[in-house]
């Protein structure tokens, strides 16, 4: 069995990166920055179903309020995502469509259901399949910063059609939800020590 | 695993007071974020209500808006058709804010689309943004969520300070809804409802006036029809009479309530008639109608239903009905016409005498005294070109005694035959006499008279030839013997003729006879005596 740093009393500082030494030790700090040292991040489950809770509370509002609230001459329109997906989708942009379908919806859901898997199978020290769970905590890890493309572009239709009286473009509160739901699946993503992952390889069956 | 030197030895320090538990607040705060959104979406989740229309033209699921003075108050969420086929159903959500008091009995809603009717032109917003479904909130307490849509928008809204009238007529000629209903001039209200009466006799036309307007409608207000033109031709000259341009081309309304009238302001939706034209309308109405009967054993042709009842020349009344009766008594068939004696217009001057006369009797039991007194119908000839004819009343003191027929519902008011009556009866009698003559018979005569003048003529002719043949000869000798004797007469009358001269010498000489006698008389006459003593000598005088 390869050696795990920490059942060796090795911690790595997470600031400055220095190889401690901390066996024996109630708190161990860095001996070089002063920071307290982990052997996992401290409360990484809680910290995670926390945030993952929150995105996926949030995650209603943002697709059922109006993200984009457009108004003409005549008359005015508040869009959700997915009327807005939709309208794509009758206008015949269907590629755009897909895309925002995809970025907007399907991204923000599977990472919530993916990190909601991946803390499920920790706390319950499942030995499936470790790579695979590793591989996508890292597809959510790197896939995190495209979902926020609604929210992008929807910013920048607001800064360009101000022209009050004939057409503006202003964000619903579904943005801001919209945006909520992306920052906390990123902050849970981050606060879910992958390292988890493995623990439970390093003991022994049934204990 | 061996112990490597390099590694630096983990201090012991104390961890800060943070609690983990912290992390907690981060969902905690998004579900009441997401309870606070939902139940405010709960709450603002307004009633559902569903309208009919008739068409579905320009209706969107999702995207057409309610609107209450362009207001959006709520959002169509589904259009569809009723089981049966006929008609649209659309199902729209009411925001709640909006909902509350809104939604009752007479609220109404109609789908704007750009139009033009009544002079205007509405809605040519929604031919780019799309139709909306207007809508009018009602007055009523009662609530109500399924409508029926109004195919028009209304023209007045519920909101607008006026009162709303009910117009009846025959005929709407031009009338339509927005038509402009004036007062002296003034554009006063519109109509805003044009229907066929429940009985199809007759059209109501709904008209609302507007606020300051409305309380110059009384109840003895007369609404007419002030479209097109109104020519009209009496003694005062030709009248050409019209409101305005507009009224000519779209038609239009006008009241106006009569000079002298006192009359409260009428209530809300009152039923007025509707005019022809502003004559018709302000002709005095009367208040008092009684019904009578006349027959009549002539034709009536020329009479018809609404001709005057006239008495001495004043429109007293009216024929209200003209119908064939069967009399079994002398199987044959009369003419009964029903009449509306107006006796307001028969009045006694003297208005105490008036209290007295009504007082006493009744309304029948004053025409019986009246028909005692020779009162009775007549038939007569308004115009002999095209045969018009009235019913006139009148005193004929000659005429045969009668009395009021009161066994009808509506009293018999006795007849005698009209004055044309009386002259094609005259003419009918000349003609039955000269059907006597023998016209045949003096045909015959007048032939063998004809004859005998033919004859005589005819010796005449011969006498005439055998007088020019041996007549005219002897004649001209004769007549120039005649000429000669003329001209003997001629020569002996000529101033230089021996017998002249001789006849003027014994003139010359009878005048100096003549004066020798005058001076003899005049001497007698002086002096008698001498016839008896002689001439006295000429100095002896007296």
């Amino acid at each position: 069995m390869t050696a795990i740093a920490a059942r060796e009393g090795l911690l790595l500082c997470d600031t400055c990166l220095l190889l401690n030494r901390a066996r024996g030790l109630a708190h161990p700090a860095c001996a070089r920055c002063g920071a307290h040292l982990h052997a996992r991040k401290p409360g990484s489950l809680m910290r995670t179903w926390a945030f993952l809770i929150s995105a996926a509370i949030l995650y209603i509002p943002a697709n059922v309020l109006p993200v984009i609230e457009s108004g003409s001459l005549f008359e005015s329109q508040s869009d959700t995502i997915l009327s807005g997906v939709f309208f794509l989708w009758k206008t015949g942009s269907w590629l755009l469509a897909a895309i925002v379908f995809t970025a907007s919806i399907v991204i923000p859901a599977a990472k919530i259901a993916s990190l909601a898997f991946l803390l499920v199978s920790a706390q319950a020290r499942s030995r499936w399949s470790p790579l695979w769970r590793a591989r996508i905590y890292r597809a959510t890890h790197y896939i995190g910063r495209w979902s926020m493309v609604d929210i992008y572009v929807g910013a920048t239709l607001v800064a360009l059609v101000q022209l009050k009286a004939f057409a503006s473009i202003v964000p619903g509160p579904g943005a801001v939800y919209f945006g909520s739901v992306v920052v906390l699946t990123m902050l849970a993503t981050h606060s879910f020590d992958p390292r988890l992952t493995w623990d439970s390889l390093g003991e022994p069956r049934g204990g | 695993m061996a112990e490597r030197d390099d590694i630096a030895q983990a201090v012991e320090r104390e961890p800060g007071a943070r609690s983990l538990q912290l992390i907690w607040i981060v969902p905690i705060i998004a579900a009441l974020v997401g309870g606070f959104i939902a139940l405010k979406s709960v709450w603002e989740h307004g009633p559902t209500i569903t309208i009919r229309f008739l068409s579905g033209e320009g209706i969107e699921a999702g995207k057409t808006k309610i609107k209450h003075k362009a207001v959006d108050i709520g959002t169509v969420k589904s259009v569809g058709l009723t089981p049966d086929h006929k008609t649209v159903l659309v199902t729209a959500e009411i925001d709640r804010n909006a909902a509350a008091g809104f939604l009752v009995e007479d609220t109404r809603f109609w789908v704007v689309r750009p139009r033009i009717a009544g002079g205007q032109i509405s809605g040519l917003g929604t031919l780019l943004a799309g139709s909306y479904i207007g809508s009018d909130p009602g007055h009523s307490k009662t609530e109500k969520r399924d409508f029926a849509g109004l195919e028009t928008p209304p023209a007045i809204t519920s909101d607008l300070p006026g009162r709303q009238f009910r117009l009846r007529t025959d005929d709407l000629a031009a009338l339509d809804i927005g038509s402009p209903v004036y007062f002296r001039g003034i554009v006063a209200g519109r109509v805003v409802s044009t229907e066929i009466a429940g009985d199809g006799r007759s059209a109501e036309v709904g008209v609302f006036i507007h606020s300051p307007y409305d309380k110059f409608v009384t109840v003895d207000s007369r609404f007419w029809n002030a479209s097109g033109v109104d020519l009209s031709l009496d003694a005062t000259g030709v009248k050409l009479q019209t409101q305005s341009l507009a009224t000519l081309l779209l038609g239009g309304l006008a009241f106006e309530a009569p000079e002298e009238s006192a009359a409260a302001q009428a209530e809300s939706n009152t039923q007025f008639p509707l005019w022809n034209n502003r004559a018709d309308a302000m002709r005095n109405r009367e208040t008092v109608i009684e019904t009578y009967r006349l027959v009549f054993r002539q034709s009536v042709r020329g009479l018809a239903v609404g001709a005057p009842v006239d008495f001495r020349g004043v429109t007293v009344g009216e024929v209200r009905r003209i119908e064939l009766e069967f009399d079994p008594q002398t199987v044959n068939f009369v003419t009964g016409v029903t009449i509306h004696l107006w006796p307001e217009r028969l009045r006694a001057r003297n208005r105490a005498t008036q209290a007295q006369f009504e007082s006493k009797l009744t309304p029948a039991q004053r025409i019986q005294r009246f028909v005692a007194h020779g009162f009775r119908g007549q038939l007569r000839s308004a115009n002999l070109i095209t045969g018009q004819l009235y019913v006139a009343l009148d005193f004929f003191p000659k005429a045969a005694p009668a009395t009021l027929d009161t066994r009808h519902s509506a009293a018999e008011i006795p007849t005698i035959p009209g004055a044309l009556t009386e002259l094609e009866e005259s003419l009918g009698n000349i003609v039955k006499n000269l059907e006597k003559v023998p016209f045949d018979k003096l045909a015959a005569d007048l032939r063998r008279a004809l004859d005998t003048l033919d004859k005589t003529l005819k010796r005449a002719d011969t006498l005439m030839t055998q007088l020019s043949s041996d007549v005219a000869p002897e004649l001209r000798a004769t007549l120039e013997q005649a000429r000669k004797t003329l001209g003997s007469a001629q020569q002996v009358l000529s101033t230089d003729s021996p017998v002249q001269g001789d006849l003027r010498d014994t003139l010359q000489e009878v005048t100096r006879a003549a004066e020798q006698v005058r001076a003899l008389t005049d001497y007698l006459e002086r002096h008698p005596e001498s016839l008896i003593r002689g001439k006295r000598p000429a100095g002896d005088t007296q």
